[in-house]
């Protein structure tokens, strides 16, 4: 469309623009894919907001019970993909009661009544059943792509619903889900004449799949770009499979071990010598070292390599690293060791995202301060970071905000709680505070070690486009969470566990939890009586506590000076829950 | 066969005022079970001990079981803490069952044994043995001591001259201290005989 022909229509006609016919503006819109952008478009006129609503294709729900299945569903009625988010990020470390709730079930009820051409689905961390899956099989004709990510409640049963129901199904994107295994056929019942998979990861399931039928599956989608395969396939089968799939772009191995065959090698070397498309490579359970060479001949191309199960270590590991020199993302064991990171610093400079995850949760952990100075100080491009180390120094974190002002999510957790910095033995007050004040366009953080209220006056004096924040084992005062709290301009997520924060600072910044989209407390000071009254002040924010199952009984008859174990508090326009177990309680 | 580094605890870690098999240990309890892969534990009794320093060895265990850290960190260790996903910890958890870096996953039950008097225990893993002889010969081999069990004791009463010095105990769902060898093996733990199974066929 030239912009001078759509000039001189309006100098001839002059139309009013908003008295356009809800079909241009509607069209006009599917040009703005944002949803920041069609929100803030929205509130400019009843017409836009018309329009807006009535051609957003894609919805992202952060928090299931912020909204209702139903309204969403009448509101936005040309959803083609929708993501629902369920339950608390800290559920992902245990802390939330397993029956807490974020059931996937309305939302899939809505979808089938309103949105009967919905494509796509993504469910985080919520309660998927056999019967969902059976639903979304039969209720959406042109279905193409499910992503379950952290989710629980349904079998090998519902993915053979899914196999059997979802013709023209492009991905099967299986994240970190809790899968009963019920049968090893439920990939058998993809029909022969089905070719359109473009991703299957089946990663998480733990039983086995059978292997010739998947075979025969990934030998006849051809548009099959990503493959990851779970801890039962043995390398064996590994080699013939990539054979028939030798354009995969992402692979996730499975178990990676075997007893040393130099004829298994030289097969294996030969499949992913054909894979010259592979750039994503994951899986490796239980590496062997004598295999990683293997991977030789892909190192090069790869941008993505994840080795967070792979329980390998020594030089074979940071020798098959150091090949991949065009790495983006590198998530790995600390079995790397912090001589390891250093080759990582050299090797891969195009570094943007590294993980490294403890191998021994309950050890002292394999790293320090160094590694990550190292690879800071070489990967000009490093912008994201989640690092387990035993011990941690100002310095080091001052070098590191100096070495990569770019940061936009830092995460480091020092595996013991309440570390001070082990030369000086102070707070590592100065090193956080180091990191907010130079990364200025960080977006989440999550700090550890020993840290007192100064840290969060820093955090909420500077970290002004901060989203998400994870607290754990520090300050030692109400006050830390008040700087936080009154800080913090764009927070959202505020997550919060073994700290000394009470009431004050909650009741007093209590409309700054309505521009949130949550916080999570436990284990803090907190008071039923500052829980109440935070309900009664803010009337759109849904309070929800849990105590020990032990004591289920009535919240009016338990007096306001009671401690509340958990606290999660959301903002909602559905009000409050009613599927809630016995060990939640909305205030 | 694997034991836990947790075994080899210098002996100056666990000597600290609380590892006095008296103590009452009824409110520690619940803080020394994090550890879920050690649900059952066994006691060495003395066999010539009546059957109150049966109940004894038992208190011992306990309260040793509770003074001695089960990790190198020093403070108080939290379920759910270093935050990192159940599915990484899992996996973890089983790859350092089967002897840590680069060995192959498999389930594990891992139980605890404390000798009589001796206030450091030992950890061994059920599901490698495969039966009682087996736990026996693992057991005298790591206590350096003879050890023997209900069904042999009573062979071994009608050969004078031959005796054994420790008898296998073990704590049962009730919190009961039982001798071993009543029940077949594979009964020993009924809720974990699936996982046995499991781990003979994987």
């Amino acid at each position: 469309m030239g912009r001078g022909g759509s000039r001189a229509a309006c100098a001839a006609a002059a139309p009013p623009w908003h008295s356009l016919p809800d079909e241009v503006w509607e069209h006009a819109f599917s040009f703005l894919p944002a949803a920041a952008d069609r929100g803030a478009a929205a509130g400019a006129c009843s017409s836009w907001l018309r329009a807006e609503r009535r051609s957003r294709r894609r919805l992202a729900v952060a928090n299931c019970y912020a909204a209702a299945p139903r309204d969403a569903v009448e509101r936005f009625p040309s959803v083609r993909a929708a993501e629902v988010k369920g339950k608390p990020h800290f559920a992902d470390f245990g802390l939330v009661p397993p029956a807490w709730g974020a059931a996937a079930a309305p939302w899939i009820a809505a979808a089938a009544d309103g949105w009967p051409l919905l494509e796509e689905l993504s469910f985080k961390r919520m309660v998927v059943t056999d019967e969902c899956l059976e639903m979304i099989a039969a209720s959406f004709r042109n279905f193409q792509v499910l992503r379950l990510v952290s989710c629980d409640g349904f079998s090998t049963a519902g993915l053979a619903a899914i196999a059997a129901g979802c013709r023209h199904l492009r991905e099967l994107d299986l994240q970190e889900n809790e899968i009963e295994d019920c049968s090893i056929h439920w990939l058998s019942l993809f029909p022969e004449s089905f070719t359109s998979l473009v991703t299957l990861n089946f990663s998480c399931l733990e039983g086995e799949v059978n292997i010739t039928v998947l075979e025969r599956l990934v030998t006849r989608c051809h548009n099959l770009k990503t493959l990851k395969l779970n801890n039962a396939i043995p390398l064996d089968k590994l080699a013939s499979l990539l054979h028939k799939a030798p354009q995969l772009v992402e692979l996730g191995t499975g178990k990676f071990s075997a007893d040393y065959h130099s004829d298994l090698f030289a097969k294996l070397e030969a499949a992913f010598g054909g894979c010259k498309s592979l750039r994503r490579l994951s899986g490796a359970w239980d590496a062997v070292p004598d295999y990683l060479p293997a991977f030789y001949c892909v190192c090069e191309g790869l941008t993505s390599l994840n080795l967070s199960y792979a329980t390998v270590r020594g030089p074979e590991l940071i020798k098959f690293i150091s090949r991949c020199r065009n790495l983006q993302q590198l998530w790995v064991m600390d079995l790397i060791e912090d001589h390891g990171l250093a080759v990582v610093a050299s090797s891969c400079n195009k570094l943007q995202e590294l993980r490294v995850f403890p191998s021994d949760p309950f050890g002292a952990g394999f790293l320090t301060e160094r590694g990550l100075v190292d690879v800071s100080a070489s990967c000009p491009m490093l912008e994201s970071v989640l690092y387990f180390c035993r011990r941690m120094t100002n310095e080091a974190l001052i070098t590191i905000a100096k070495n990569r002002p770019n940061f936009t999510c830092f995460r480091l957790c020092i595996l013991e709680p309440h570390t001070p910095d082990y030369i000086t033995r102070e707070p590592l007050d100065a090193g956080f505070s180091a990191i907010v004040e130079s990364c200025r366009g960080l977006r989440r953080l999550s700090i550890s070690g020993l840290l007192t209220d100064l840290v969060f006056k820093s955090i909420g004096a500077h970290a002004d486009r901060l989203e998400m924040l994870s607290i754990a084992f520090a300050g030692n005062s109400d006050l830390g969470l008040h700087y936080i709290l009154s800080g913090c301009k764009s927070l959202k997520k505020l997550e919060i566990r073994d700290c000394p924060f009470g009431d004050k600072p909650l009741l007093a910044n209590a409309a700054k939890l309505e521009t949130m989209r949550s916080l999570w407390m436990s284990s803090c000071l907190l008071t039923l009586g500052a829980c109440r009254q935070l309900a009664r002040k803010m009337p759109r924010l849904s309070v929800e506590i849990m105590n020990d199952p032990g004591r289920s009984c009535p919240l009016d008859s338990l007096p306001d000076e009671t401690p509340v174990e958990k606290l999660y508090v959301y903002r909602t326009i559905a009000g409050p829950r009613s599927d809630t177990p016995a060990c939640v309680q909305i205030v | 066969m694997e034991e836990c580094k947790g075994g080899g605890m210098s002996p100056s870690s666990s000597m600290d005022s609380r590892t006095h098999p008296a103590l009452s240990t009824t409110s520690s309890a619940a803080t020394a079970r994090r550890d879920l892969s050690t649900d059952l534990r066994l006691g060495l009794s003395l066999s010539t001990s009546s059957s109150s320093s049966l109940l004894q060895a038992a208190a011992a265990a306990a309260a040793a079981d509770d003074s001695i850290p089960s990790t190198p960190r020093n403070s108080q260790v939290h379920a759910d803490w270093p935050p990192i996903k159940p599915f990484l910890r899992s996996a973890l958890q089983k790859a350092s069952a089967a002897g840590g870096g680069g060995a192959r996953r498999r389930r594990t039950l891992f139980v605890k044994v404390y000798m009589e008097g001796v206030p450091i225990g030992r950890k061994l893993d059920l599901l490698l043995l495969d039966g009682y002889d087996s736990l026996l010969i693992k057991l005298c081999h790591m206590f350096k001591t003879p050890i023997t069990y209900a069904d042999v004791m009573e062979c071994h009463q009608q050969v004078p001259g031959q005796k054994a010095a420790h008898v296998l105990t073990y704590e049962d769902q009730d919190g009961d201290w039982m001798m071993v060898g009543d029940v077949p093996w594979e009964y020993t733990l009924p809720e974990q005989r699936k996982e046995a199974q499991d781990c003979k066929d994987g």
